[in-house]
């Protein structure tokens, strides 16, 4: 099955008051319809930025982005339209995702005004898609502001949004990290089963691993805008081949009084002068770093088991 | 005895709705030496709680009912003098962000220096060989006390502020979610930090937070907020393994398990009460798969069964429950 | 919104109420003005077939007449017209140009920015007065001129006002969400961006209309105005020919001083008090 997204070596560079930031650099992926691919990492690793090159909401300063086989890097405006309608975005802040002014009706009917889709439609598409986000009836919400609305019923509104005009590609950036926790389970529920009816290919993007590990089949691991690693989520947490995936994982708290609360293999922290240039950018954390780490830039590289690391350990790591 | 122990608070702020009973009733014990997770969703009040310990509640809300016995003794008895004597010294915060603590326009050691002489009537030599202590304690090197807090990392501005928050050796921290904005390596850190020093120091905290994940890593004691009340108390290891209340096994099912092994998170559908003129019987009722008549009627007194408390009627019968809780089924509603 | 919060906004907002107190009774005498003047204000008034020339203030000319016999009350309530007709059609202007200029350099950036930017600094640069008397005299003066001149010389205010809100809002995610979902740079700026500035861009309104009118009477007053128009400028320029003040006639040139005043004082309370009506604290009840 050919891939409905596809990126090759995007590259994304900053300035920020005269300094160059290297946002997102040599990242190549591809997402099949179907699929749940989850982009996870702490802050400043790229992920967001990555999400927004795919959907072009920003122009790579390199690389490639297909859709469906075509290439769509270089279009702009109103060429970007038939794309812009099967690719859509699920906000991490459900209060700021949706216009004030406009009632939940206008919000939904946007998309399918701007798509081209007859008004005679509108009216049946905007009821299924309430339907497929359970705000039913529809009629005691569409006449609503958002700000009438709770966090987990804004959220239902932007994804369903997001659905109405039919897309074939969904990025959900964090979308659930601003919820309370009890509402969360509903809108992830609610997204996988887009996902397995609609047969969309699905990026999430999170900062949360143990999120990433419930929803998506497959994990690309970014840090300071490198792919690190990337394969099967299962696999992927239980033996990381990277040593920021094994810090990383070793970081996050499980639910259960007995975990291991043994010392992280990671030394220092994110510092905001990362380092440039030549060598791993990892290097000055790594516990296993060494000559060759500082020298050469270390390349994503396919594995024999199907994964991808960017180690000179490789898979020895 | 307990170092700490609150009985039947009740904090109310005034608004243009009317009267919101933040805090209702809440009884919470807190032993010596201990971490405890003060967990709960946004608007429980558990921020307001932490923050009528400490004294520093905002304008518009006040303490009405209740009695908050640290030490030995009642801390609403005591004149706004004497809490304030007390503040720093025995019982300190640390606010969510670390910038609602730290002056930006000052460097870390004239904060420092600042609790520690004119707070704690340290002189300048013995002030500053604390602070260096201070930020050694957590992790951070004492040569950046010459720095600004812009200058410090998310982290290690949450670090500066324990620092500061232990300047008095006190024996209560209170921490309003501490690790929420931080990266997960760094929020590991900064929690192994603080269990650190409760293994060294013997401080006690109270850790406030949303995330029951944190409370299992760094916590010995939990304590469950719901509407205003604290509906389940005890260690972790019972609470998390053996809940007996029904919304706190809602909540061990919210949460995934990074080492996989989670069949399905469960929806806690509905929200929680607005609490202005709460309607009678269990807060948790409206949401709850397992609530009877009674439950709508009457309200539940936190019960305990030694060390374990729990304000459910059907406590009794928890084992069964909990079993139906693990399924999505049970909270599905129509 | 809803009546009860209007309501609870007039008892709470004094100012507001007022200033529209004031606009109020202006809009009644202008359009009344020829029911409620009790003569023409053009007309040359005699008693006992004398030119009643500096009548001070009795019962059948409650404000007295001017150098010329016409009656000062009558040219009061007709001043209104003026006074209006300049304020009003000069601040629309403004604020259409203003928030037009605004929302273009605010949302598109690049150029666009940097243009509208300079040329409204160059345009702050000059001083009000002196360049609205530069233009009158290089066109002969009258209305329309200082309509145009005062539109030419206010709309950067409004438009730097708009530009840097136009700019924060932006950054919202629901402004991305329009990119997302198809909508064209026009249509976000026009439909999604335009709606949320206009409060503000009314609220720069209202204080452009006292700016205008004080420009029409400084313009006439100086004698570039339109002697033909009956406005308050007009009244003082010709009570100040006359010679009134050393005549003692203050009741010609009080009151349309006075008129004066409070007009631009009733825009500047409306604004002051409409802050809370235009901008509620989201989640304020």
């Amino acid at each position: 099955m050919s891939a409905v997204i596809a990126a090759e070596g995007l590259e994304k560079t900053f300035r920020v008051q005269g300094r160059e930031v290297r946002a997102v650099q040599d990242v190549s992926l591809s997402v099949k319809a179907g699929e749940a691919v989850g982009i996870v990492g702490e802050s400043g690793c790229g992920k967001t930025t990555t999400a927004r090159l795919l959907l072009r909401l920003e122009e790579p300063t390199a690389g490639r982005i297909t859709y469906d086989g075509q290439d769509i890097t270089a279009l702009r405006g109103r060429a970007l339209l038939p794309f812009r309608a099967r690719a859509q975005l699920v906000f991490q802040n459900p209060f700021d995702a949706l216009n004030p002014r406009f009632t939940i009706r206008r919000a939904l009917a946007e998309p399918l005004r701007n798509f081209g889709i007859p008004v005679a439609e509108h009216d049946a598409r905007i009821e299924a898609v309430m339907q497929r986000v359970r705000l039913t009836p529809s009629a005691a919400w569409l006449d609503r502001h958002p700000h009438e609305l709770s966090g987990g019923q804004l959220q239902r509104v932007v994804l369903a949004r997001a659905l109405i005009p039919g897309p074939k590609l969904i990025v959900a950036d964090e979308p659930v990290s601003m919820l309370d926790v009890s509402v969360r389970a509903g809108i992830l529920n609610l997204l996988r089963a887009a996902r397995d009816e609609l047969g969309l290919a699905a990026i999430y993007i999170s900062h949360d691993l143990a999120l990433i590990r419930y929803v998506c089949e497959r994990t690309m691991v970014m840090y300071l805008g490198w792919i690190v690693e990337d394969g099967p989520t299962a696999e992927l947490i239980e033996q990381p081949l990277h040593p920021y995936t094994r810090a990383l994982v070793a970081a996050v708290p499980v639910p259960r009084v007995e975990q291991d609360r043994a010392p992280l293999p990671i030394r220092g922290a994110l510092s905001d002068k990362p380092l440039h240039g030549v060598g791993c950018a990892f290097r000055d954390r790594c516990p296993l770093a060494f000559a060759r780490c500082e020298a050469e830039t270390p390349l994503l590289r396919p594995t024999t088991t199907g994964r991808r690391v960017a180690c000179h350990l490789g898979e020895a790591a | 005895m307990s170092l700490l122990s609150v009985r039947g608070l009740g904090v109310h702020y005034a608004s243009r709705a009317g009267k919101v009973r933040a805090v209702d009733g809440a009884d919470l014990e807190v032993p010596a030496g201990s971490i405890l997770g003060l967990v709960g969703e946004s608007g429980c009040g558990k921020s307001t709680f932490g923050r009528a310990l400490m004294g520093v509640l905002p304008d518009a809300a006040r303490i009405a009912t209740g009695e908050i016995v640290f030490e030995g003794r009642n801390l609403l008895a005591l004149s706004a003098r004497g809490r304030r004597a007390l503040r720093w010294r025995r019982m300190s915060f640390v606010p969510q962000t670390a910038m609602n603590a730290l002056d930006p326009v000052q460097r870390l050691r004239a904060q420092m220096l600042e609790v520690l002489q004119e707070r704690g009537g340290l002189g300048r030599a013995p002030a500053l060989a604390r602070a260096e202590t201070l930020f050694r304690q957590v992790g951070l090197d004492p040569s950046r006390l010459a720095d600004y807090p812009h200058q410090f990392s998310g982290g290690m501005r949450q670090r500066a502020s324990i620092a500061l928050a232990l300047a008095l050796d006190p024996a209560l921290v209170i921490a309003d979610e501490p690790v929420t904005a931080l990266d997960v390596i760094v929020q590991r850190q900064v929690l192994d930090v603080m269990r650190d020093l409760q293994a060294r120091l013997g401080i006690a905290m109270i850790l406030i937070t949303h995330d029951m994940a944190v409370v299992a890593y760094a916590c010995d004691r939990v304590a469950v907020m719901y509407a205003g009340r604290i509906v389940e108390a005890g260690t972790a290891a019972e609470v998390l393994e053996r809940p007996q209340h029904p919304y706190t096994m809602g909540l061990t099912h919210a949460f995934p398990d990074v080492h996989g092994g989670t069949s399905a998170l469960v929806p806690i559908d509905g929200a929680p009460p607005i609490l202005i003129d709460p309607h009678p019987g269990c807060r948790f009722a409206p949401r709850c798969p397992f609530a009877v008549a009674r439950c709508h009627a009457e309200t539940p007194v936190l019960a305990s069964e030694g060390d374990h408390t729990v304000a459910c009627f059907r406590a009794g019968e928890a084992p069964a429950l909990r079993a139906a809780a693990a399924e999505p089924a049970t909270w599905a509603r129509s | 919104m809803r009546g009860s919060n209007i309501w609870r906004f007039l008892k709470s907002e004094p100012f507001a109420v007022a200033g529209g107190a004031i606009y109020a009774v202006i809009i009644l005498l202008a359009v009344l003005a020829d029911r409620i003047a009790p003569y023409n204000p053009r007309e040359i008034l005699r008693v006992n077939r004398r030119i009643a020339r500096y009548v001070p203030i009795s019962p059948e000319f409650w404000l007295g007449t001017t150098a010329a016999g016409k009656d000062v009350l009558s040219q009061l309530i007709h001043g209104a017209r003026a006074a209006l007709e300049v304020g009003i059609t000069a601040a629309v202007a403004v604020v259409a140009i203003g928030t037009l200029l605004g929302l273009l350099a605010g949302y598109l950036g690049g150029w666009v920015d940097k243009t509208v930017t300079r040329v409204a600094d160059i345009v702050l640069g000059l001083p009000f007065l002196p360049s609205m008397l530069v233009l009158a005299a290089l066109t002969h003066g009258g209305t329309s001129t200082v309509i145009i001149t005062v539109t030419a010389l206010l709309w950067p205010n409004t438009a730097r006002v708009i530009r840097s809100q136009v700019l924060s809002l932006r950054e919202r995610a629901w402004v991305e969400a329009a990119r997302v979902t198809g909508c064209s740079n026009a249509r976000i700026m026009f439909v999604h961006v335009l709606p949320q500035v206009l409060p503000l861009a009314a609220l720069y309104g209202s204080v452009a209309i006292g700016w205008a009118i004080l420009a029409e009477a400084a313009a006439s007053f100086l004698g570039f105005g339109d002697p033909e128009v009956v406005s308050w400028g007009v009244m003082l320029q010709d009570a100040y020919a006359n010679q009134a003040l050393s005549r003692g006639a203050w009741n010609w040139f009080v009151p349309p001083g006075l008129a004066i005043v409070l007009m631009v004082l009733a825009g500047f309370m409306i604004s002051r008090g409409s802050e809370k009506l235009l901008f509620p604290k989201l989640g304020d009840q």
